[in-house]
Formats: C-alpha cells, structure tokens, sequence
C-alpha cells in the first residue's frame, strides 16, 4: 500500500481529519497484527492498561455534532456524512434504493444490518466510481443532495483528492499491443517524464496512426456507447436513477446533471512494450494515476469471435444485470472484482459477461470439482457447443478449440512452476500465446497468494473479471486485488437478496457447550496449542449437543451437514453417530457416492465434511449446518460454509428455512474465536443467537457419553493422541491461504511445520491463517509432487 | 478430635472450581474440594479473593473477542 502513504506525503494541504483515517489505515498494515488483544494478557497488571486502551484511539466514539451543520428539510434525506468518511444510511427512508445504489458504487460496505447501514469512503472505493464513469463534481452534488448534514469540507477535498487523478488514464490491448491512453495529453506527458515509463515506451511508426506533431502521441477518435449486454438487457448509467427518479426530483428541485460524457472524445496514447505492463502499472499507481483497464471487444477486429449466447430460457436476476452493468457501463469491458454471496448466482454473472464478449474466454477455478462444475454451468445456460470448451486439469488434458473457445482450468495448473509432461507443455503453451478475451477468475481472494499472482503474469488477457463472495483475507493482501485484478465494481447486500427470495432465510446460531470438569482440568493443564485445541473439540457436551441437534432436525427431515476441520474430531463425530464422512483422503469416486445418496437416499440425512468442503461442494438440498471445530478466526471460511445452505428454498412453515449452528465450548479459546469468525455475516446483516442450553438435553437417556465413565474413557483417549490430532487437517489441495510458516518441504496430511503457540507469541496473523500460501495438487503422485511456493 | 479451620467457603460452577484449582499452586493459598461446585480456602483472606477474580477476569477476557480489538 505504498500508493496511499506516497500520497499522504505528497500532499501539502491535508486536513487532520484526512490524515487520521489514512494513519489508520496505515497502522493497521504496519502492526501487521490484526488484533491487539494479546498484548492483554501478557501481564497481571495490565488491567489498568486495558481499560485506557479501550476508551483512546480505535474503538472510540467521535462527536461530530458540533462539526457539521443540519439542514433543514433533514427528516427527506436518508444519509449521514461524517468528516471522517464514513456515512450511514437510514434503511427505512423512502429513497433507500436509490441512495443505496449510489453509496455502493462510490464507498465500501462496512457494515448492513436492517436498519441503518454503515458505509466509508476510501481511495479504492472512489478509485472504482471513476471507473465506473462517475465525475468528481457529479459524486458531491449527489452526495450533498442525499445527505442530511451540509457536506464537510474534508469529504469534499477527500473526494476531490482522490478522483482528480483516477480514471484519466487507460490501458488499452489492441491487435496485440499495448497502449496507455488518456483523453488529457498533460497527463501523458507527466507519466512519460517518468524513466520507468519512459523506457518502456515504443515509438510508433508513422504509417500506422495518426500523430500529433507537438507531443509525438498517437490520436485516436473514439464514440462511448452504451452496451448491449448479452440477453438484451440495457447498461444502466449508475447515477441516472438517482438523478432522474421522480421521488428524488419531487423531494429535491434542483437541476439535474449529464453523467457519463457520451460525446466524441479524442483519445491520445502511446504504446508500450508488453513485457513491462506490470511495472508501468504499478509505476503509475504509485504516480497517483492508477490505469484502468478496459477492452474495447466490439472493435476488435484481430481476437476471432467465439459464438456464445445466453439460452432464451436463462433468466438473469436484477442484482446479477446490476452487477454487469457497472462491468459494460461504456460500452467497453472493465476489468474489475464482483462480489455476490454464495449460492446467489456467480457461475451465471461470469457465463452472461462471457457471452457478451464473445472472444475467448478463459476460466481459472480452483479445484477440479469446479472445473466440472463451470463446465456444467456454461452448458446450462449458454448454447456453447461441446467442441468449443476444453478443460485443462491433471486427468483431463484437452485440445483448446483452435479459433475461439472457452478453456476451463485450475490456478495450479496454470501458475506451476515445475516441469510438466509434454501433453500439458502444448497446452499450456497454446494457453499463453493465445490473446484471451476474458479472463474468469473464481474465488477470487485466493489470487494474492503469492502462488497465484503469477497466474495474471502468464496469461495475457484484456479483461479480468474477479468473482467471489468473501473478498476477505485474514491478511493485508487483499488490497493486491486493486491493480491485480481492478477495481471492486459491485457488491450485494446479503440481507436484501434474502428479502428478495434470491437466498435462504438463515437462523445463525452459537450454542454454548459447557466443558465437563475433567476436560477443563486438562485443558488449564495443557500447555500445547494443539492439546488444548482437541480438548475443546471433544468436549463431552459438545458431542451431546451435536447429537442432540442431529436428532431433533432430522425428525423434521432436514439435511445436514456437519463441518469439522479436525480430522481426529471428525472422525470420532462420525463413527461415534455411524454416519458417513468425508475428508481430504477420501477417494473422489468415494466422495461422490457419499454425496449422490446424501442427495438421493432418504435415510442419509446427516453427512460429516472436513476442510475439503468449504467451497468446491455444491448441495442444494441441505438445510442445516453444524460445526464443530473450525480454523481459528477465520471470517471467510465461515461465510463459506454458511453460503453451503444459502440456496435459496421453498418456504417450509416458521420464518428460517435453514440454519446455522456453531458448536462452541465455554471458556475456552473457542469463544474468542468463534467471536471473530461471525464478524463478517454480523456486517453482512445477520445476527447470531447464543443457545446456552439446550432443552432436554441433560434427561435425554439415549445420548452418549452420559456417564462418568464413558466421558472418562473419552478423555484418556484424547490425551493419548499425539500433537498431530490436535492440528488441522492439512489438505492436499489447500487452494486456500491456511497454513503457517511456509517451507519448501513436502508436507504430510495433517503436520505443520512450526507448532502455533500463543504463549510463545506467534503473531495474531499466523493464528488467522495467514502466511505463505503452501499449494499441492492432489491428485497424482507423478510430476506434481514437488511443489514450490513462490516467492514474491 | 476437632480441627477448626477458618477460611472462605466458595460455591461455583465446575469449569470455574477447575480453575481455582489450577491458580491455587500458582497464587499460594490452599483449597480443600468438597464437591463438584464448592470449595474451600483455608487462610484465606480479602487478598486471595481480588487475586483470584483478577485471574478470572482475565481468562474471560482472553476468551472473548470484543469489535473494538480490531482496527477497524
């Protein structure tokens, strides 16, 4: 992020409020440590400190009425805009929608409960209004006008700040060569004095294009048009329902204003050499004048067209063509990150911006499970031919189609560094040389591992469209995305969608298990990160209440699944219930059987997953979730595993028609993290119910471990395990960015490397599961054994 | 014969009991288990009572994870 502590040294005439939340951002990249709690219990004495670290600085209450003025007619506008950035809107306020609009295309969510949402202005969010076309005067007068305060001056030059230098600059992929672009040639010539950019430059020859004889820049006349996505749906320019909307302009009177210029433009450019566009990129960011990206697919004349379109009988819901359309909005392709809940209809956003482009697409995912999934997914609801896609994964190895086609792969596949046999040579030869049109990258948020980056280096294409639904790591690398990838272009509102039917209507629940004595005994004792960790999962209690809760949903034939990361823990869950199980080892054929009768049979109503089914799975039909033990604080793997049962469902009687439980046990460090881990469905919009008992649960006879005796016998067990169990499953394919001190070592199923120790001081970082991505592929014990992790 | 021992009777629930017992050898005082949620401290006084909250406050606090930990 060294773009925005350059900007905050260059600036001359910042605000104080400015800096503040700049520092913040700042500290919060330096300390490295997302959570300061640790440092409290250190000492006996710190108690004193706790309460002074409380009330300064981060968590504390600013008083903002003194500062800004109210308006009058306050009781029509639904915002509040606050010095500092951040703005809540009244959900209840007549105009919500369309000032709902508009806040998520200029600022971040933070937080969207039902009734008053938080949202925050920040130099990305404003970065992808500009890119989306929005002008810097058109976002303050939208933003007075909706707000209830008089605009403060430290927003209005915040806002001003950021957008004077964004969007002026393009990056453009044409007939195979790269060109910076700009509408102001001042601009060009700033970032040309630059010797980075300088020297990546290639003078054009004359013949070729026109030149302007004072700059030696290339002009070209361009028409912006609206687009016609894919399904004859039209682009909406994103402020137009907020300007033009009759309850606004019966509340408001004032003028509206043009939005995007739809004029004539002269563009001027100069060309660049292709092998340095990730260092002119990240020259310009730093330059203040980051470059957006944009594909120009309906005048390209060299890329052959791939004819792909939607089904007549596909329907593409309103926040899906809302999402494309900030994609399309000029009529080009922008390059960007889309953000929707799981279940709520990716594949599909990804499939229709695929048809509208209609070039060569390639889709990088990260299993094989999903690589059959997509290709099931575009032979729904597009009319591709069987001929025109090719799948490019360790067991399957095919030919691309040799004009245009649609190529589904893994990151793996694409981003390994090894040798590879010489079937997978060509391919992936074929796979860089060719000029994709659009690159699709599922799940997005595990591209910044230092493994995956590599991927957007080796395949060059001239549009990137990100999806996922947690854009959450637990480390700082999440920013990467911005010129990685582009910019956040939509996200959904996970409460909304609920209302709307597009997702189930989820009960979150935690249901506190209390440790028996002699669990929690050897729990103090324990020193070992590991030991503690299976003392908590095998809690007695807690495998009554999981049984407990088995029994009472499926009376009331639910499906259920049931998550546990721990292997140990799942498989003694498993036996112990005689149900089914499925983890890491499991062989694919075996996983498959498992799935189709939890889907078919009537009788397997409960199934136990480990790690392996936290995104590549797909079970529509399953309505309750249990876990057990899950990875630390983990904010992502939670809303995954909740999006496992967000489809949505017919509306069963009773308000919820699934839920969510997490098994935690009292007084452990169990709390702490389960705490964590709800953070992002909290912002999200859910709310999580604690269950402290469970009715009938201490007079059921029929539940184990009722007696001492067996609890006892339990506990042996427990404490006879090695180190081993009480760590997480360490999966082969771990796409994900889990494990801890990243070494060029080959790893068995279940080890780590370094032992996490609280005591010892392990940074609060590693305990959340971020350090250097360590990615095996499965499957094959041939060439893909050794694995590298890259270095950055 | 008949030992009278002054002290403080203490009744809690019996992850809490646990827990005494575990600070007891760290903290310096003695506890006599009488059943699953009481106990006793023998030679006990005002001094052992903060100390053994204090722990107890502590391990809740380090059980819980409170929105303003986080930089947010």
């Amino acid at each position: 992020m060294t773009d925005s502590r350059k900007r905050k040294d260059r600036s001359t005439n910042t605000t104080k409020t400015y800096n503040t939340w700049t520092d913040f951002e700042e500290e919060l990249e330096e300390s490295g440590e997302f959570n300061q709690s640790i440092k409290k219990t250190n000492s006996v004495t710190s108690n004193n400190n706790n309460i002074n670290t409380e009330t300064e600085g981060k968590g504390s209450f600013h008083d903002f009425s003194k500062k800004c003025g109210l308006k009058k007619d306050d009781k029509t506008r639904p915002l509040w805009v606050c010095p500092d950035g951040h703005i809540f809107l009244e959900t209840f306020s007549p105009i919500y929608k369309q000032a709902s609009d508009f806040l998520v295309a200029i600022s971040e969510p933070v937080c969207r409960p039902q009734l008053i949402h938080e949202y925050q202005l920040t130099p990305y969010s404003l970065y992808a209004a500009v890119s989306v076309g929005l002008e810097t005067n058109d976002i303050i007068t939208v933003l007075n006008r909706l707000s209830k305060l008089y605009l403060p001056k430290e927003v209005e030059q915040f806002i001003r700040q950021c957008t004077q230098s964004y969007g002026k600059v393009k990056l453009v992929l044409q007939k195979n060569k790269y060109f910076v672009e700009s509408a102001y040639p001042e601009v060009l010539e700033f970032l040309l004095k630059d010797s980075t950019i300088a020297s990546s430059r290639i003078k054009p020859t004359l013949e070729e294009s026109v030149i302007d004889p004072k700059t030696g820049l290339i002009i070209n006349k361009v028409e912006i048009v609206g687009a016609q996505i894919s399904g004859g749906l039209q682009a909406n320019q994103s402020l137009d329902p907020v300007l033009k909307n009759d309850a606004l302009t019966s509340l408001l009177e004032e003028e509206e204003e043009d939005t995007v210029n739809n004029s004539d433009q002269h563009f001027h450019s100069f060309e660049i050499n292709s092998q340095m566009v990730e260092e002119v990129k990240k020259r310009c960011i730093q330059l203040d004048y980051p470059v957006l990206e944009e594909y120009d697919f309906r005048n390209d004349t060299v890329n052959p067209n791939l004819n792909i379109d939607l089904k007549p009988t596909t329907m593409i819901r309103p926040y899906q063509e809302k999402s494309l359309s900030k994609m399309f909005g000029n009529g080009r392709a922008r390059s960007g990150i889309i953000v929707l809940p799981c279940g709520a209809g990716k594949s599909l956003s990804g499939i229709t911006a695929a048809c509208t482009v209609k070039k060569s697409i390639l889709v990088l995912c990260t299993s094989a499970v999903s690589v059959e999934q997509w290709k099931y997914q575009f032979k729904l609801w597009s009319n591709i031919e069987e001929k025109m896609i090719s799948k490019f994964t360790s067991d399957n190895k095919e030919k691309l189609c040799s004009l245009a086609g649609v190529t589904i792969t893994t990151y793996t596949m694409v981003a390994f560094g090894g040798r590879r046999s010489a079937d997978s040579l060509k391919i992936m030869n074929e796979i860089t040389n060719r000029e994709w049109g659009l690159v699709l990258l599922d799940e997005v948020h595990v591209v910044p591992a230092a493994m995956f980056r590599k991927v957007l280096t080796v395949t060059k294409a001239h549009c990137k469209l990100g999806l996922t639904a947690t854009l959450l790591r637990e480390d700082e690398k999440i920013q990467d995305l911005n010129f990685l990838i582009g910019p956040k272009l939509y996200e959904a509102n996970w409460l909304d969608l609920q209302k709307s039917g597009f997702l189930a209507n989820v009960s979150c629940s935690e249901v506190w298990c209390p440790m028996s004595a002699e669990f929690y005994k050897e729990y103090l004792i324990n020193d070992s990160q590991c030991k503690k960790k299976l003392l908590y999962t095998m809690n007695p209690n807690k495998f009554r209440a999981c049984e407990y809760l088995i029994k009472f949903h499926e009376q009331r034939g639910d499906k259920i699944i049931v998550f546990s990361d721990n292997v140990y823990a799942l498989q003694k869950y498993a036996k112990g219930l005689g149900k089914y199980f499925i983890y890491g080892p499991t062989s694919g054929h075996e996983r498959m059987s498992i799935l189709s009768k939890f889907q078919h049979d009537p009788k397997v109503r409960t199934i136990f997953i480990s790690k392996v089914g936290d995104t590549s799975i797909d079970i529509p039909e399953a309505t309750v979730i249990i876990q057990v033990s899950s990875h630390y604080g983990s904010r992502r793997q939670e809303a995954q595993r909740l999006g496992r049962i967000l489809r949505p469902k017919p509306k069963s009687d009773g308000l919820y028609n699934a839920f969510f439980y997490s098994l935690v046990s009292k007084d452990t460090q169990e709390m702490y993290y389960s705490t964590k881990r709800q953070q992002f469905l909290i912002d999200q919009g859910y709310s999580f119910k604690v269950i402290s008992e469970l009715p009938g649960l201490d007079q059921d006879p029929t539940l184990k471990y009722t007696s001492k005796q067996e609890q006892l016998e339990l506990l042996g067990q427990v404490l006879g395990e090695g180190e081993d169990s009480g760590k997480n499953e360490t999966l082969e394919e771990d796409f994900d960015d889990i494990t801890r001190g990243g070494t060029a070592k080959k790893q068995k199923p279940g080890t780590n490397p370094t032992a996490v120790s609280r005591t010892t001081g392990g940074s609060m970082k590693a305990l959340s599961g971020a350090n250097d991505v360590n990615y095996m592929e499965y499957q094959t014990p041939s060439i893909y054994n050794k694995n590298r992790p890259l270095k950055k | 014969m008949v030992h009278v021992y002054k002290g403080l009777f203490l009744e809690c629930d019996p992850p809490t009991k646990q827990f005494v017992e575990y600070i007891s050898k760290q903290e310096h005082f003695e506890v006599i288990v009488l059943d699953e949620t009481h106990l006793f401290l023998q030679a006990a006084d005002e001094k052992i009572i903060n100390t053994i909250q204090r722990r107890i406050d502590d391990l809740q606090n380090q059980n819980t994870y409170s929105v303003f930990d986080k930089d947010q």
